[in-house]
């Protein structure tokens, strides 16, 4: 897969994550890490980015094990852009479904 | 390679960072470090997990230049982002400098044009002196210097255009280095 697509639809990702319930850096890693090939460490900077950008805030919680856990919560507007990237990324799918079936038939 | 050589690796990489913003940044992966211990994992496989520290420290100083410039656009910071889009091969240099230039161009011959109307009638005293002559062109003379001052009129309002213009070419450029690298 081509790394700049990567990144576009890693952001959509964390956002659908976080969206579902607040998560933590760590549980966000793990879970992206299960499902794609990527250097896990990229994932931090994006999750500092969509902070800045207002798409989801960061709060602290103690843990039992370990040092507190960094939680992301969505926004209202980090649940907007989510809507909007999934609307391009499902129009992105039927596009090259339309195309790979074509070629089949 | 072990969690302190991993954390110093990436903390020497992040030098241009505030120091705040650091801290919290390699909080971050601290913290990355402790949970994948606490889940069983050697240091060496979260650090392999994580990726070299170099990429890590990139991706973190790119975001950094172009969420600077878009925070403040600041003249030095615009730069900043283009410099960075220029070695990316974002911005087609040509593409940028040409209009500017041409702008630069057509608004210095604006200006050069309205202040030689503007200075002809003591341009022309110079030249002849008090003669009937400069009286009878009066009219004309007044005439130099209304087109003059009409002009000068059209190139500072051109200057304050090609700013804007400029601004708004480097403000898209800058969206799509944003694009190009998150």
């Amino acid at each position: 897969m081509n790394a700049q697509f990567k990144k576009g639809v890693l952001e959509l990702c964390v956002l659908s994550l976080i969206a579902r319930r607040d998560r933590y850096g760590y549980e966000l890693v793990e879970e992206i890490s299960r499902n794609f090939e990527i250097a896990e460490g990229t994932i931090y900077p994006l999750l500092r980015r969509l902070t800045q950008d207002g798409l989801c805030t960061a709060y602290l919680k103690e843990s039992d094990e370990g040092p507190p856990r960094k939680y992301y919560r969505l926004t209202p507007a980090g649940l907007e852009v989510q809507r909007k990237l999934l609307a391009e990324w499902e129009q992105f799918v039927r596009g090259v479904e339309n195309m790979v079936k074509e070629d089949r038939a | 390679m072990t969690k302190a050589q991993y954390l110093a690796e990436l903390e020497m990489r992040l030098g241009a960072l505030g120091k705040e913003e650091r801290e919290e940044l390699l909080a971050d992966y601290e913290a990355h470090f402790e949970y994948g211990r606490a889940a069983g994992k050697t240091d060496e496989e979260i650090a392999r997990r994580l990726g070299p520290p170099q990429l890590v420290a990139r991706e973190i100083l790119y975001q950094l230049s172009v969420d600077r410039a878009r925070s403040q656009p600041t003249l030095r910071r615009i730069a900043g982002a283009v410099f960075a889009g220029i070695g990316l091969g974002v911005i087609q240099v040509l593409a940028l400098l040409v209009p500017f230039l041409c702008g630069l161009l057509v608004l210095a011959g604006l200006f050069a044009a309205s202040v030689y109307l503007m200075a002809s009638p003591v341009l022309l005293l110079i030249q002849d002196g008090w003669t009937a002559k400069f009286f009878r062109m009066l009219p004309l003379l007044a005439g130099l210097v209304g087109i003059g001052l009409i002009l000068w009129v059209a190139a500072v309002k051109g200057t304050s255009l090609l700013r804007k213009w400029m601004l708004r070419i480097l403000q898209t450029n800058v969206e799509s280095i944003r694009r190009k690298l998150t």
